[in-house]
């Protein structure tokens, strides 16, 4: 059998199991065994039913859907640019989603319609992968595209940095810094209904571009010289990634690394194939959110850790740790 | 039948710099042709103008009769096959499917997922090249002359009728130079044009049908080895006379 179906098939039973250990697990009400009964016998205890159904059931499909969609833009950014180390975050893509989203909230641009920060969040992801991959394409040696995403994203960190300065009070200080955190507490169904169209069209995108991520192996030229319609995937890609990116950053803020660290941890197991890659990463790196922000639930902090506090205390040093082994990888 | 490749007076201007100058020439099917010229001749530029990689600036590309830009990548796929001078492959992929991309017109599968039809042309040139005792090992373990084997693989794959080769010897020691020759030759009687970019001017001499020599972006001569390769294009183009033993030696 293919590695790509075995393996998936392993992660979306992980990830079934990380979600139901995240939905008995918290300092609730009920302990886990009164909650599993409840999932199980159907005895409607309002409470219970409330704690699960409507707080902690989508705060973590939340979690599982915002990695996903991280770890499939970050395994198709990698593919696109044949480079271990894209990813929406290093690569300023998700520093100028949250700017967008920010702007939308600092300006009460949101109060107009619901879907304008969502809307400025795609528009911001969207606007600079297409400027990144202008800038960087053409460039020989990877690093330089990632030192292009490390200076866009410090240019989007700026500019919040500058809202933030310029914040007329401590609401909007504190609006403008749960953004740049990431979190997914207190997130309703309707948070994911806002964002679940953007991120639906991105996983088709992404997905059809997978025939045309394999061929990019041999390099831009190669690629279109064995029939690959090169400006075709580039554009699935970009729109593709910008729209799961921004469609995340608008429903939890900033998260880092899930997509350099899940792509990495599963290429092994699909032979290292572009194109197979997509949907595993996905599915690892959902689980890796629904167990991170389980952790940062049950964890004693008197104030409870944000996910993407969590997510980059955990990434960061995977990242470090796999750009020093990238050598010859990308290049 | 149209030629599997004709240029029409084409040329390439970028940034101001002529690389190819008005070339026109046909390759007819069955016959191995070997591209030659010095450094920064235009080899390279031709070998992608004439595989469709690059659009020309001036005069006509045609693959099998059809203007080159008339047609969609994947179906000028099905009429060339090109083995790049950069070979690029970026993952740890295996070899099997790296060489499955010589078959990518069928759907853009791994190797496990290909067709019977494409897996078999996969494996014939697997075998053809040598390459199937280690084409199951990612690219990153392959030495470079195993990896230079699995891209000649991908590029027979494709069975296509016109086979364009850069610098298809590279990392290649004598004895794989001359089996990679010997598939070549197998290629032309099979009934493709090949057209294959050497440095080495020995080998072109004594395996090509016919020999295209360029010089700053020109063909200066297209003809048989002994005539394209005659002691004055030598000397004027390469700036070399041969010498007594059969080796070169500068003007």
């Amino acid at each position: 059998m293919s590695g790509r179906i075995t393996t998936s098939i392993g992660l979306a039973i992980a990830a079934a199991l990380s979600i139901l250990i995240a939905l008995l697990a918290g300092n609730g009400p009920a302990g886990p065994g009164e909650l599993l009964a409840a999932l199980t016998g159907g005895q409607a205890d309002p409470l219970m039913h409330t704690v699960l159904v409507e707080i902690r059931l989508p705060r973590i499909l939340t979690a599982f859907v915002v990695g996903a969609a991280l770890g499939l833009a970050g395994a198709a950014l990698q593919g696109l640019l044949r480079n271990p180390l894209a990813d929406p975050g290093v690569l300023g893509v998700s520093g100028a989603s949250a700017l967008g989203a920010v702007i939308a909230v600092y300006f009460n641009l949101a109060a107009l319609s619901v879907w304008v920060t969502p809307g400025l969040s795609i528009a911001m992801a969207l606007a600079v992968t297409a400027l990144l991959y202008a800038l960087g394409a053409s460039a020989v040696s990877t690093t330089r595209l990632v030192l292009v995403g490390v200076g866009l994203s410090s240019f989007a960190g700026a500019l919040m940095a500058l809202l933030m300065n310029l914040a007329p009070n401590p609401f909007s200080l504190s609006d403008l810094i749960n953004w740049l955190l990431g979190s997914v507490a207190n997130r309703s169904w309707l948070d994911i209904g806002f964002s679940a169209p953007f991120w639906i069209a991105g996983l088709v995108c992404v997905l059809l571009a997978a025939p045309g991520l394999r061929a990019l192996t041999l390099g831009e030229e190669g690629a279109s010289g064995i029939g690959a319609d090169v400006p075709r995937t580039r554009l699935l890609v970009i729109v593709g990634s910008a729209l799961l990116t921004g469609a995340s950053v608008a429903a939890a803020g900033i998260i880092g690394f899930v997509g350099i660290v899940a792509p990495h941890l599963v290429r092994p197991f699909v032979r290292h194939d572009p194109g197979d890659l997509l949907i595993p990463s996905a599915l690892l790196a959902g689980t890796m959110l629904v167990l991170a922000d389980t952790a940062v639930r049950v964890l004693p902090f008197a104030i409870e850790m944000k996910l993407g506090v969590a997510a980059a205390l955990i990434g960061a040093p995977a990242f470090v740790w796999i750009a020093a082994r990238a050598r010859g990888m990308g290049e | 039948m149209s030629a599997p490749l004709s240029l029409e007076a084409a040329g390439l201007i970028r940034n101001d710099r002529a690389l190819v100058r008005h070339v026109s020439l046909e390759l007819g099917p069955g016959t191995l042709t070997c591209l030659v010229g010095p450094n920064g001749a235009g080899k390279t530029t031709l070998i992608k103008l004439a595989a469709g990689i690059i659009p020309p600036t001036s005069g006509a590309v045609r693959l099998g009769g059809e203007a080159v830009g008339a047609l969609h990548a994947r179906q000028r796929a099905q009429r060339v096959s090109w083995l790049p001078q950069d070979r690029m492959s970026a993952w740890a992929m295996r070899g099997v499917d790296i060489a499955a991309l010589g078959q990518f017109g069928q759907g853009g599968a791994p190797y496990e997922r290909l067709g019977d039809n494409a897996r078999a042309a996969v494996d014939r040139a697997l075998t053809r090249c040598g390459a199937a005792s280690f084409a199951h090992r990612p690219m990153t373990e392959l030495s470079g002359g195993e990896r230079a084997r699995i891209h000649l693989a991908r590029v027979l794959a494709a069975e296509a009728p016109l086979l364009l080769l850069d610098e298809p010897l590279n990392a290649l020691d004598p004895r794989h130079q001359l089996d990679v020759m010997a598939v070549l030759r197998e290629e032309a009687e099979a009934g493709r044009a090949v057209l294959a970019a050497l440095h080495d001017l020995a080998t072109a001499r004594r395996h090509a049908d016919r020999v295209l020599v360029m010089d700053g972006g020109e063909l200066v001569a297209d003809g048989p080895p002994e005539t394209a390769l005659s002691p004055d294009i030598l000397a004027r183009v390469f700036a070399v006379v041969q010498d007594g033993a059969g080796g070169l030696e500068p003007v």
